[in-house]
């Protein structure tokens, strides 16, 4: 049947952060994860070059809101995905979702913690 | 006279997803997720590392140099690749595009993402 | 003459408690589509075998059902397809109440469709004015979505639907865009709060299936996103006119 009370989601709110983490993951993410995870252990690129480079990227103001993004972007993306991903697989419990973007607003708190107090 | 309906409703179980070839890529695509979580744990990580001066910056890079560490990470960018191609195919729908212009959308998506990693590598190299 | 082995689904509400298979072996050449066989298995082999069929040619949407899994219209769909598994499996249309055989209950998908009203709203026109004039660019946006048949297989693949059986569904959804995008129509107002709501379209995950089973290539898949994007615009502006209210109180 159809309900007559058709009251007004919020899912937008986290719809709109999944496309923004979506976008930049799709834009940044494989450039990222080939620097920091490939070219920086394997000595592509020198251990106390990266430390500086990374240092100084980091204090600038476009490094900053860049690192923002790259952090927080795609982790609501990904609570995002994860918590649609276990109603799929029909796991439902009481404040799941809660959960899930909690964890994702926590996790994008401490990343702006960090990134301000660079 | 009494109804002879009785309509039988088959249940959905949780394994739905493993049935068809197209509902497994839609998983693998939605999986995609938790790696990317990953990486951005961390650079969260990285990130306090760096904070703390060269000693813990070099304990990060020994994290990262793990063997067990890579690995993940190999699936990491396998994973960040496979959601770069399904995101600039299933983009352009959101918006209004005709087919042609759709197609277009998709190349100029795959242009920004070439750029930015070439801007990317260069300011890391 | 070379012949199948079709495993039908069977279900007899007054005897049965679920579903059961039962086998047909049936000749078939290039030209037998899945709705020839079963007027065959009815004529030769199964008197009481129950579907629902009407014009052959795949513009009424009556005959769809599940092969292999698979949502399909019956007389678009041919047994020269499944000679090389030797068999095909037919089942009712997925995710909907099984009435009887291969007929299935579609009353969820009708009520939807008429709650989302795809019709023309608060156009003032009158038969005096003669018709309403539209551009080639105003029907372009709209005309992929009128193709619909209302077959409802993209409710059949859609696994979201079948998760949550009060989702409004892709056909439906699609009709309601259809009629949001039309010149000569006012009524999006009317539509949206169903789209925004619960039984809406943020029920869909763009799993995407919906649009390759479509017989008539809809894209129910865009025509939801797209209507994401106005829900959202939507919920914004809700947001910041409930905020205006506050300011002039």
């Amino acid at each position: 049947m159809i309900s007559s009370a058709n009251k007004r989601v919020d899912e937008p709110v986290y719809w709109a952060l999944f496309g923004a983490g979506g976008m930049w993951s799709a834009i940044f993410a494989p450039a990222a994860i080939l620097i920091v995870c490939f070219l920086i252990p394997l000595g592509v690129i020198d251990n106390t070059a990266a430390y500086a480079g990374m240092k100084s990227f980091c204090a600038g103001f476009l490094g900053r809101v860049f690192t923002l993004c790259m952090i927080a972007l795609p982790i609501w993306c990904g609570m995002h995905r994860i918590h649609h991903c276990l109603h799929d697989m029909k796991v439902h419990c009481l404040g799941l979702k809660g959960l899930c973007y909690g964890l994702a607003a926590i996790l994008s708190v401490v990343a702006v913690f960090l990134v301000c107090s660079f | 006279m009494a109804t002879k309906r009785k309509p039988y409703i088959r249940e959905m179980n949780s394994d739905w997803w493993r049935k068809l070839p197209y509902y497994r890529f839609y998983m693998l695509r939605e999986l995609t997720a938790v790696p990317a979580i990953w990486f951005s744990i961390l650079l969260i990580y990285g990130l306090s590392a760096l904070k703390q001066g060269e000693a813990s910056f070099a304990c990060f890079v020994q994290f990262l140099a793990n063997p067990i560490v890579l690995l993940i990470n190999v699936v990491a960018l396998m994973a960040a690749l496979l959601q770069t191609t399904t995101w600039f195919t299933l983009a352009p729908k959101v918006v209004r595009l005709s087919e042609c212009c759709a197609y277009r959308a998709k190349i100029a998506l795959w242009g920004i993402t070439g750029l930015a990693t070439i801007i990317l590598l260069f300011l890391a190299l | 003459m070379k012949t199948l082995k079709m495993a039908i689904a069977r279900y007899n509400p007054e005897v049965d408690d679920k579903p059961r298979f039962e086998d047909f072996h049936v000749p078939y050449d290039n030209q037998t589509s899945l709705l020839d066989a079963l007027a065959y298995i009815k004529d030769a082999l199964a008197p009481d075998l129950t579907y629902r069929s009407s014009c052959r040619m795949a513009i009424c949407g009556s005959c769809g059902m599940m092969a292999d899994g698979i949502p399909k219209l019956a007389c678009k769909t041919f047994l020269r397809d499944y000679a090389g598994a030797g068999k095909v499996t037919l089942e009712a249309l997925g995710n909907f109440p099984i009435e009887r055989d291969l007929v299935v209950d579609l009353t969820h998908f009708l009520e939807c469709i008429e709650a989302l009203k795809p019709y023309l709203i608060g156009n003032t026109r009158t038969p005096a004015d003669g018709a309403n004039r539209q551009t080639p660019e105003q029907i372009a946006k709209f005309h992929q979505f009128t193709h619909c048949i209302n077959c409802a297989l993209c409710y059949a693949a859609c696994p979201q639907f079948g998760l949550n059986p009060a989702f409004a569904g892709p056909g439906s959804i699609s009709l309601a865009y259809r009629y949001n995008l039309d010149s000569r129509d006012n009524g999006k107002q009317e539509r949206m709060p169903m789209l925004n709501g619960p039984e809406g379209v943020w029920n869909c995950t763009f799993v995407g299936v919906c649009s390759e089973v479509c017989p008539k290539n809809v894209d129910p898949a865009a025509a939801i996103q797209q209507c994401k994007v106005e829900s959202a615009l939507d919920f914004a502006r809700s947001v910041i006119n409930c905020q205006k209210e506050k300011e002039v109180r």
